[in-house]
């Protein structure tokens, strides 16, 4: 029973020792796979039971698993034609430059490629952008001339009337509220918009912002009293999911 | 050909070159063919077709199709092609030492190594440089590896042959040139 115990430790002892080798990518030729494979055998014909027998297994496809890293091995050194890295840097340190460009023009096939763009191409690309969908009309820039100044102005007021129907229904609320559920109710379909006009009420202070970082909860509410100074004000980037 | 030909020159793609599925998709499953008669015609003009293979397989399909020059160049070419010697040198020399390391070294190394020829200023200068153009990749442990560009373009054995064979000759005088491979070069990285 004892020896049992002893073949059993001596089968852990070596699939801790292959697996160190495995894991800590040390030289696998350090492991002599011969006399390991004769003394697995041995053990397994001296003991047949359930446990040695998985141990066994085990053991097995660890030195499985290092004789394909000695394979790959072999294969690396004969693809360098067994040049180890010693002998390069002896060659390196005792030869001029111009011997290294020399030689390395000897493996060299530079690759060949073309980067231009042909009229056919240029005129595929061209259809391509006709064929575009418009993506709607450019605003002109606001001049100081009569009529698009006043386009503008137009713009402008309409724009501030959004702002002061999103703050009246923000201040009907009462309380704080949730910054997410208020875009969802507020903004239907159109969340994107009532997110960008509620970032010109929170820059302007006319809406207060409170985020807890434990909970991730952002909520606001309309400030009681707006601050005119311009030197008060802040800006608050806000991502719309 | 034709459409094999501009398929390979001029991919769009950060990296050229041009997989044989997409070859498969546009000219059908002989290209294989094709691509044989585009290799001898392009030997005519001093080219070659290389295919590298990017795993152990040898699927056609999953290689990667370039165009490559047939012929060694000359010293003087490579200041005409942008490249000064002392590039080239640091390349010869990185690309021998990371060949007979498993591909891989630690940064830190092939600078020390290089710093025998240059102040580390040129050195790191150049290898950043290499890095740029694909020839070599610094990863975040901080190896260098040989890059895609060195698999295309550099033969590793005739690399490590020329380089083993460097005491051999006189100082300054180029190894003889080696003969070009009559078939298309397959390389498998």
């Amino acid at each position: 029973m004892k020896g049992i115990e002893v073949r059993r430790e001596e089968l852990m002892r070596m699939i801790s020792s292959l697996e160190a080798v495995l894991r800590m990518k040390v030289e696998p030729f350090t492991v002599e796979v011969r006399p390991l494979l004769e003394r697995l055998r041995r053990i397994v014909e001296e003991n047949r039971d359930a446990e040695t027998l998985v141990l066994d297994a085990e053991a097995l496809y660890r030195v499985s698993v290092v004789l394909a890293l000695q394979q790959k091995a072999i294969v690396q050194s004969a693809s360098s034609l067994f040049v180890d890295a010693q002998i390069v840097a002896s060659k390196v340190i005792g030869s001029p430059p111009v011997a290294l460009a020399g030689v390395f023009l000897l493996a060299w096939r530079p690759l060949v490629r073309i980067e231009q763009v042909s009229n056919p191409l240029l005129l595929r690309g061209y259809e391509h952008f006709l064929s575009l969908p418009t993506r709607g009309v450019v605003q002109p820039e606001p001049t100081s001339g009569g009529a698009v100044g006043a386009e503008w102005a137009v713009h402008e007021q309409r724009f501030e009337e959004e702002l002061k129907r999103l703050l009246e229904e923000l201040r009907s609320r009462g309380d704080w509220v949730d910054y997410w559920s208020f875009l969802s109710e507020v903004g239907g379909s159109s969340r994107a918009k009532v997110a960008y006009l509620l970032s010109f009420l929170i820059t302007r202070g006319d809406v207060e912002v409170r985020y807890n970082p434990l909970t991730e909860e952002l909520r606001i509410r309309a400030a009681e009293r707006r601050e005119d100074s311009g030197d008060q004000r802040t800006s608050l980037v806000v991502t719309v999911r | 050909m034709a459409i094999a030909a501009a398929l390979i020159l001029t991919s769009g793609h950060r990296q050229p070159g041009v997989r044989g599925w997409e070859l498969r998709r546009r000219l059908g499953k002989n290209y294989p063919k094709v691509l044989e008669a585009l290799d001898s015609r392009l030997k005519r003009i001093g080219l070659r077709l290389k295919v590298v293979h990017e795993d152990d397989s040898q699927d056609p399909d999953r290689a990667r199709y370039y165009v490559v020059v047939a012929e060694p160049l000359a010293l003087s070419d490579l200041t005409t092609l942008g490249y000064s010697i002392d590039e080239v040198a640091v390349l010869a020399a990185t690309l021998a030492y990371l060949y007979a390391s498993n591909d891989r070294r630690p940064y830190k190394e092939v600078v020390e190594l290089l710093e025998t020829k240059y102040p580390k200023w040129r050195v790191e200068s150049i290898l950043e440089r290499l890095i740029r153009r694909g020839y070599l990749v610094r990863t975040e442990d901080d190896q260098l590896v040989v890059g895609w560009r060195s698999r295309v373009e550099v033969d590793k054995q005739e690399l490590l042959r020329a380089i083993a064979s460097l005491g051999k000759f006189p100082s300054g005088e180029q190894p003889p040139q080696p003969e070009a491979d009559s078939a298309p070069s397959e390389d498998q990285t």
